[in-house]
């Protein structure tokens, strides 16, 4: 057992061999675990009492905390899958689970060559903030959002896919070389060049790290589709443009292409992909889903909604704080508000209603004053009546 | 989106019984002001019957009135679809000093709506002041400096002018307390988080606080636009093509009235001219005996007190 203390966000962490999961939970602590726990594959063979008990596995079976680690993950209800890889970084992946039993606290497993690590976090917002300081990169808001929402997985992936042509584009460059100014592709090699990033599973570009981070976006994607290459022309990500001299159509990079082309060029660190899901009565749903790239200039935050039928990405860039936040968030509405809520969309904000011609010129309020609350009013115009009035003074209506 | 259920004329039609009615409940009020406890029961008869007349012209108004797409959030992606008369300024809606404006459905992100108008010809007769803000867009630095608030430039065609609608969404809108009027008003409301529809204004001075020099705030990732003539209200951030960094305008405030366009008075400069006056004799000399004996001739032939007057 490895037990650490790491800067107070972190209660305790633990290393424990698959192996030695039956003898633990199955012979010592007595758990019966859930189809949706960690636990179920490496158990669902085991034979009580079938294998010997390491040292090590005797002393966690003794520890309290790691019992305490145990139960949330033998039944949990809340489930965050963590799938990291591309940039810099290799494929890896952490799973959080919470369970309702166990209140607020979440416990991190990540599957290793032969061991586990294990991680239990107090909070819901001390475990995002872990994960955003060990994945995210520490930037500053105000980075152009050449990505508003609404925004189509059709744009996304033409956008992504610009942004690997620019970097291929640099890259050939650099092989030959070369300085090519105004590089040009055109629209046929764009779609071709984008059906094989989407099969390639290469997560050194982009776009096929959006897919592999994300697995259940494959289904959703299928082909890029005319409308995603007119939104990057759209967007400033390509310019549509004729040849000197010639009539045919290619395509050069735009301002956002060039943006952001540059931008994951020279600092893409990581991306990570994540899918928050809860158990229910009707079995395991997923809450949200996600997409982060982050780069030296911003988090790049993607969410994945259906509306309408229509799968849409909410996409902003975000600083170090706002990433934290947003990921706490995220795992607040699994643990928090989601079991509170009978419905699922009940952590769903409602749009404002504002009656606007409830006020008229006799305010008087100070510069500063923060919004006071309504006096009595005239229903027909809205202006402030005096008490006892039979008309209004600024309209006229009856009263 | 809603098309008005009105025609131009019918509209026309509307406008000008409003006036009529108006303008009468305006002077039987002035009747009834003299000496309310003894009102006229004539009167007081017809200033219901105009009441009534005058209520149900708003409610056509406003059961007539277009909903657009006006912009877009860029942080949820909803649409704010705002009822507005785009058929000119002309309209109740742009009453400055009694705006009539429907109930607004606004995205959960809504912060506030500012806006500009480039006023085009014919300039419409407006019984009523219209303060559509300066000539050319702009943004106001307090509010878009903050963290997670940002805008969305767009353009609507109000008649034959150009109007420029500067949306402000933040990512936790209750946390911004002090907001901006909203566009032709010099009020705001805000519906807080008890449901509450509650209300301030900007401040007297909140012409002094803008800037005109949009670039800086796009390429600062604050500032996002719209295409003009973009149905899918696709949010861009580039700036090459953007067409709102090179308009010509005046940026002072307009006011139009009556067929005509003023300028008012920028408070920069009134402040000037109060900071001027500032240490200069103030005219509190009493009225010259000359003066006061060509209005006020006095008894003296009486032989009373010269501080007594009499007529």
């Amino acid at each position: 057992m490895n037990t650490q203390s790491d800067n107070g966000t972190t209660g305790t962490t633990f290393t424990v061999r698959p192996s030695d999961l039956g003898a633990i939970l199955s012979d010592q602590l007595h758990l019966q675990v859930t189809s949706f726990s960690p636990f179920a594959e490496v158990l669902a063979d085991y034979v009580s009492g079938s294998s010997t008990m390491s040292d090590t596995a005797r002393h966690l079976a003794n520890d309290t905390a790691f019992a305490t680690v145990a139960t949330v993950l033998a039944r949990p209800d809340l489930r965050l899958e963590l799938l990291v890889g591309g940039g810099m970084a290799p494929l890896g992946s952490l799973r959080t689970y919470a369970s309702k039993a166990a209140g607020g606290m979440l416990v991190g497993v990540a599957p290793g060559d032969g061991e586990w690590d294990i991680r239990l976090f107090d909070t819901p917002r001390s475990c995002a903030d872990w994960f955003v300081r060990q994945t995210g990169t520490n930037t500053q808001e105000g980075e152009p959002n050449h990505l508003a929402p609404p925004c189509t997985l059709s744009t996304l992936v033409a956008a992504f896919h610009t942004i690997d042509m620019f970097r291929r584009a640099a890259y050939q460059d650099m092989l030959a070389y070369k300085r090519t100014v105004d590089p040009m592709i055109t629209p046929e090699e764009f779609r071709s060049s984008a059906q094989a990033a989407i099969h390639s599973q290469d997560i050194r570009w982009l776009l096929p790290s959006l897919l592999v981070l994300n697995p259940a976006l494959a289904e959703s994607i299928g082909t890029m589709g005319s409308d995603g290459l007119e939104q990057a022309v759209k967007r400033g990500f390509l310019i549509g443009a004729k040849r000197a001299g010639g009539t045919d159509t290619v395509l050069l990079f735009g301002e956002a292409g060039t943006h952001m082309g540059s931008e994951f060029l020279r600092s893409w660190v990581s991306s990570c992909g994540f899918s928050l899901d809860v158990v229910g009565p009707d079995g395991p749903r997923t809450l949200q889903r996600g997409y982060i790239a982050s780069t030296a200039l911003a988090n790049h935050w993607f969410r994945f909604d259906t509306k309408d039928g229509v799968l849409q990405v909410n996409h902003q860039p975000l600083s170090l704080e706002q990433y934290a936040q947003k990921m706490g968030d995220v795992l607040l509405s699994g643990t928090v508000v989601e079991r509170r809520a009978d419905a699922a969309g009940a952590f769903v904000k409602s749009r404002q209603t504002v009656p606007s011609h409830a006020v008229s010129q006799e305010k008087t309020t100070s510069a500063d004053a923060a919004p006071a609350k309504t006096p009595k009013f005239c229903p027909g115009c809205g202006a402030p009546v005096k008490p006892g009035a039979r008309f209004c003074a600024s309209c006229g209506r009856p009263l | 989106m809603r098309q008005s259920t009105m025609t131009v004329s019918e509209r026309a039609e509307l406008l000008a019984r409003h006036t009529v009615a108006h303008a009468r409940q305006r002077d039987l009020l002035a009747v009834v002001d003299r000496d309310p406890e003894h009102a006229p029961p004539d009167v007081l008869q017809e200033l219901k019957t105009l009441g009534e007349e005058i209520n149900g012209l708003w409610e056509q108004y406003l059961a007539a009135l277009p909903v657009v797409a006006l912009s877009r959030s860029p942080l949820s992606g909803d649409l704010l679809e705002y009822a507005i008369d785009v058929t000119g300024v002309d309209g109740l809606w742009w009453n400055c000093n009694q705006p009539l404006r429907p109930l607004q459905q606004l995205p959960a992100d809504f912060v506030g709506l500012a806006g500009a108008l480039c006023v085009g010809t014919p300039l419409e007769k407006t019984p009523f002041e219209v303060r559509p803000g300066p000539e050319v867009p702009y943004v106001v630095p307090r509010l878009l400096a903050a963290p997670g608030i940002c805008a969305v430039l767009s353009q609507v065609q109000i008649g034959p002018h150009v109007g420029y609608a500067i949306t402000y969404f933040a990512e936790h809108p209750e946390q911004v307390a002090n907001r901006i009027n909203t566009w032709g008003t010099d009020f705001y409301e805000v519906v807080d988080s008890q449901g509450i529809l509650t209300w301030s204004r900007d401040g007297d001075n909140a012409a002094l606080d803008r800037d005109f020099d949009l670039k800086p705030w796009m390429e600062a990732g604050k500032l996002l636009w719209i295409q003009p003539g973009d149905t899918s209200m696709t949010i861009r951030s580039d700036t090459q093509a953007c067409p709102f960094l090179a308009l010509k305008g005046s940026r002072m405030d307009s006011v139009l009235f009556d067929g005509m366009r003023t300028e008012d008075e920028s408070d920069a400069f009134a402040q000037e001219a109060m900071e001027a006056a500032l240490g200069q004799p103030v005219p509190t000399d009493p009225v010259p005996d000359e003066l006061w004996k060509l209005v006020m001739p006095t008894n003296n032939s009486a032989g009373g007190d010269s501080d007594e007057h009499s007529v």
